[in-house]
């Protein structure tokens, strides 16, 4: 019982709290003068979304991931311990348990969020949304015969795939991965026909980076169907086709696509600018959604987005094609728990409200006993 | 006997107060006064001021215009001897009087030694001197832009602004040059000359033959059916006239000021006179607009005031006729108020002189001192307080959309909770706490203004007037309360290093700077959220890792540190006073510094300025902290001793 008592205490720590705020302050200056030289995707990878941060590769310290979920549980731990039945402390109750929520949340959230866009010329319509953050590996086996065999088609998140990795299609086929680029240039006579790979540095900006792979193909059961090292390049924007026996192999490596539960046709765009000037005011996008239980007009604009289901559609911006003809690019983030900071900030907020009333209270009673 | 004391207190408030204003006033009045006295010979242009201008895709008076033009080339509002408005007058006008006027700003030395010019020790030159070394300005210019901007040397930086602003000049003396005679308009040949009405050796404007385009256009016609060789020598100089006339068009492209609005399909514009006639061509009654300005400039020239104000007053009426229903012209009347009062000026000097009083007699400060302080601070604040309300109306937004906004209501905030803090009966604390950071930030706020007109358009992604206030305006709040902190952190220092042991005066200091860290971590913890969640609606995510976030993440974590380490009892008073002083710093690196970074959603451009300021006020702190932190190291080791040997 005295065990449990003492861990209770010690995880309540006031202690603790203190040394993971100064943590927290140290990797958010670090992080922050890190974005200015990496970028903020690394900046992300290695201060804000780590659990172990690796000090000159050596020294192994509690990434923020760590410090923010022994701070959650300092929290909780607080809150159960000293002010829940107090009325004069139950607004910093609340503002520990909405900071403990916001915490907890956004550690979900960070497993749960996936970003893309979508970009529609007036009249084009899509399903499909572009993460050009992530890549992956489409494979596509055209079988030889129609009668019997399908057709098959793979998609693999290049983030998962390592040398040395087989990929097997259900006939047979297998792709065997030799080697992995994160970014790099390709040599040969054209894109869908490179001899060579080379390895470039990894950009700090994630979107200039264009990934490469270096496999072959096989086939079960036939030993000497093995095809000579292939090389596929991100930045070929088509798929390179291979026979391999009588199936025709497809593969291209290409931005992850995302499959929208909506299919959004961009009905037109507007655009206001400032008098005078070529600096908008406001730009819109009038679309038609349609889904399972949705069929009709939206607007989309600034600060006003479109949400369905888990999914939100932002105006990020527009461009401008040579024809003089705008395209709208829509953001498009998946977030199951986007509830999670309102619910958070609200009670934070109850709870910074109660605790000043109660205040407030207080020292006018204290004044008016002072008086009598 | 308490009521007596106060009402006693209250009639020497109301008397200093009385005092100021009329100190004030008569400040006021005697500055218009010395304008008007400075613009005998020159005719009033009062009535020009209210003339409607676009600009930077707002409307303006003209005033304003001026007033932005002349800050942008000279850092002033005014010059020796002229109103903004007077001096654009000349310029528009008369440009060949305005030539002289000392008025482009060049601090780099380098850039005049460069230009083969006598540099000046004012650092302001004159349109005559530069313009002679116009092709090296565009030589030095053409080089530096073949660079990357964040590769330019101070030089460049100086060469470049000073190739922007004599090009700009040009185009204000250029508003109508369409009246100036043209020698590429010159007709040799007599005969000719009398079919267009003009005398022997007379040298024609574009405006000259514009009026008289249907001689051109029908002679054009016949030309258009012969072959070159067939023409006439009357014929050939028509033609030659019609290219001149084509090109010297061309060559001009809507020079600013936007002074004429149209409606073209429904499309609102706003031309200059120059682009005006380029459009509407030689119909007179189209003209109409421009042959109104055109008599505005003779009155002018001709010094006839009666004339001056009639043709300002038709124009005016030509402008409401044509705009009615179709474009929303604002009414002056507010922003030159706001422009002739210059009320941060007048609220940046009473707090000046209320914080330096209160800091030459030092903390506490005498009850008389204190007084006279706190009657500068109240005038100041109401001045400070209206000029915040008169924007907002101008604008039509929120009291704070950008940079220079911050300073200015974080500057109102503070004072705000310094006096306050002087109503809860903290003995000069507040007036300090007000006067200091008023007088500071309107000033910094000041350096700021440089940049242009600070009543600039929102961008699209600001245009929301709800995140705008919910987001920005407590985040400044929170700015506020944190900085106050920082600044009784200081007097607590200093009284601990330089006074006798006074524990309650030190206490009161002391629960004033736990009040304002609690104050500033609340208003920024609420204004960060607030900012979450409006980047929630915008960009599809609560919170990025953007620098700007990272900043006002970093305020709330290291207020909750001190708040929990003082609740803790790990840190005393001393160690909360140091504590506020580092908030203070990491509020400036949250508010300057992420700008300086140069990445991230939030950030606003580098500016050398603010690279300056901040690194001098990271210095000074240190400085302050280190001498501090010996001194009373000293004290304390000294009093140790004393008691061991006792």
């Amino acid at each position: 019982m005295d065990y449990i008592k003492k861990t209770l205490l010690f995880l309540s720590s006031l202690k603790i709290t203190l040394i993971c705020l100064l943590f927290l302050c140290i990797f958010v200056i670090w992080g922050t003068f890190y974005q200015v030289e990496y970028g903020i995707h690394a900046a992300q990878e290695r201060f804000f979304s780590s659990w172990i941060l690796m000090i000159n590769n050596f020294f192994p310290v509690p990434g923020v991931k760590t410090i923010l979920t022994l701070l959650s549980i300092n929290l909780l731990f607080t809150g159960l311990r000293s002010y829940l039945f107090r009325l004069e402390k139950f607004g910093i109750f609340l503002m520990h348990a909405g900071s403990a929520v916001l915490l907890i949340g956004s550690g979900i959230s960070s497993f749960l969020v996936s970003e893309s866009s979508l970009s529609l010329a007036e009249g084009d319509q899509s399903s499909v949304a572009i993460d050009f953050a992530n890549w992956e590996l489409m494979s596509f086996v055209n079988k030889s015969n129609k009668n019997t065999d399908k057709n098959e088609t793979f998609k693999t998140e290049f983030s998962v795939i390592k040398p040395g990795n087989i990929l097997k299609f259900k006939n047979g086929t297998n792709i065997h991965i030799k080697k992995v680029y994160k970014n790099c240039d390709a040599f040969g006579a054209s894109l869908t026909d490179i001899d060579s790979l080379q390895s470039k540095p990894v950009s700090k900006n994630r979107l200039e980076n264009i990934p490469g792979i270096i496999l072959s193909l096989s086939k079960k059961g036939v030993s000497d169907l093995r095809t000579p090292n292939i090389s596929l390049y991100g930045g070929a924007g088509m798929p390179t086709t291979f026979l391999l026996g009588k199936d025709t192999i497809s593969l291209s490596i290409q931005p992850k696509q995302v499959k929208l539960p909506v299919s959004i046709r961009l009905v037109n765009f507007l655009k206001e600018n400032h008098p005078g000037t070529n600096e908008a005011k406001s730009y819109e996008s009038h679309i038609h959604a349609n889904g399972p239980d949705l069929d009709r007009k939206i607007i989309i604009s600034m600060n006003k987005p479109f949400r369905y289901q888990s999914f939100t559609f932002y105006q990020s911006g527009y461009t401008q094609n040579e024809n003089g003809q705008y395209i709208s690019s829509l953001s498009v983030i998946e977030n199951p728990a986007r509830f999670v900071p309102y619910l958070a900030g609200l009670t934070i907020m109850i709870g910074l409200s109660f605790h000043f009333i109660v205040k407030f209270i207080y020292a006018y009673r204290r004044t008016r006993q002072k008086h009598e | 006997m308490l009521t007596e004391e106060r009402g006693k207190s209250m009639n020497k408030i109301l008397r200093t107060l009385l005092l100021i204003t009329f100190f004030t006033s008569f400040l006021f009045i005697n500055n218009t006064q010395a304008s008007k006295k400075r613009s005998s010979g020159f005719l009033s242009v009062k009535k020009l001021e209210r003339i409607i201008v676009l600009e930077a895709g707002r409307k303006k008076p003209l005033e304003t215009f001026a007033r932005n033009k002349l800050l942008q080339f000279s850092g002033k509002q005014r010059i020796k001897g002229f109103s903004a408005i007077q001096w654009l007058s000349r310029v528009i006008f008369d440009p060949a009087s305005a030539d002289n006027d000392l008025i482009f700003l060049i601090n780099n030395p380098e850039v005049a030694d460069a230009l083969s010019i006598k540099s000046r020790s004012k650092r302001r030159y004159c349109f005559a001197e530069l313009f002679p070394a116009w092709e090296k300005i565009v030589d030095h210019s053409r080089k530096a832009y073949a660079k990357d901007p964040s590769n330019w040397s101070s030089f460049e930086k100086e060469m470049i602004q000073t190739y922007r602003n004599i090009e700009e000049y040009q185009s204000l003396r250029s508003v109508f040059s369409f009246l100036s005679p043209n020698p590429h308009f010159t007709i040799s040949d007599s005969s000719l000359s009398a079919r267009f009405g003009f005398k022997p050796d007379y040298v024609p404007s574009f405006f000259d033959l514009l009026s008289r385009s249907e001689i051109i256009v029908e002679n054009m016609k016949a030309i258009q059916q012969k072959e070159i060789n067939d023409l006439s020598h009357d014929e050939i100089s028509v033609l030659r006239l019609a290219q001149n006339m084509f090109e010297l068009e061309k060559s001009i492209d809507n020079p600013s000021p936007h002074i004429i609005p149209v409606t073209k399909d429904g499309i609102e514009n706003w031309l200059s006179p120059w682009e005006y006639l380029k459009q509407f061509k030689s119909s007179s009654v189209n003209n109409k607009p421009v042959l109104m300005l055109i008599s505005i400039r003779e009155a002018y020239l001709a010094r006839n005031q009666a004339l001056f104000d009639k043709s300002i007053d038709e124009y005016q009426k030509v402008i409401a006729e044509y705009v009615r229903d179709k474009i929303s012209v604002p009414e002056p009347g507010l922003e030159l108020l706001y422009n002739k009062t210059n009320p941060f000026f007048w609220s940046k000097i009473l707090y000046g002189l209320a914080a330096l009083l209160s800091l030459l007699t030092a903390a506490p400060i005498t009850r008389k001192t204190f007084m006279v302080s706190l009657c500068l601070i109240i005038p100041g604040f109401i001045f400070h307080t209206a000029a915040i309300i008169a924007r907002m109306i101008i604008m039509s937004h929120p009291p704070v959309t950008n940079l220079y906004e911050t300073f200015i209501f974080t500057a109102w905030a503070s004072v705000l909770l310094g006096l306050i803090l002087e109503l809860m009966k903290v003995r000069s604390l507040g007036v300090l706490t007000a006067s200091l950071t008023g007088f500071l930030f309107i000033h910094i706020a000041g350096k700021y203004a440089l940049d242009g007109d600070t009543l600039g358009m929102l961008a699209a992604i600001l245009d929301s007037s709800f995140w705008l206030t919910t987001h920005i305006v407590t985040i400044s709040l929170g700015y506020a309360g944190c900085i106050g902190a920082g600044l009784l952190g200081h007097v607590y220092l200093i009284y601990q290093m330089t006074k006798a042991d006074n524990s309650r005066y030190e206490e009161q200091i002391s629960r004033s700077v736990y009040g304002f860290i609690a104050f500033g971590f609340v208003f920024t913890i609420i204004g960060t959220i607030f900012g979450g969640l409006w980047a929630d609606q915008a960009w599809g995510r609560f919170w990025g890792w953007d620098p700007k976030e990272n900043g006002a993440l970093l305020i709330i974590l290291w207020c909750l540190i001190i708040l929990h380490a003082k609740s803790g009892g790990f840190i005393k008073n001393t160690g909360m006073a140091v504590g506020s002083i580092i908030t203070t710093v990491l509020v400036m690196c949250a508010w300057i510094g992420v700008n300086l970074l140069g990445i991230g959603l939030h950030a606003y451009g580098f500016t050398s300025l603010g690279a300056w300021y901040l690194i001098s006020f990271i210095l000074f702190e240190l400085i302050f902290l280190s001498v501090t932190g010996y001194i009373l190291a000293s004290k304390k080791n000294k009093s140790s001793l004393v008691q061991k040997s006792t």
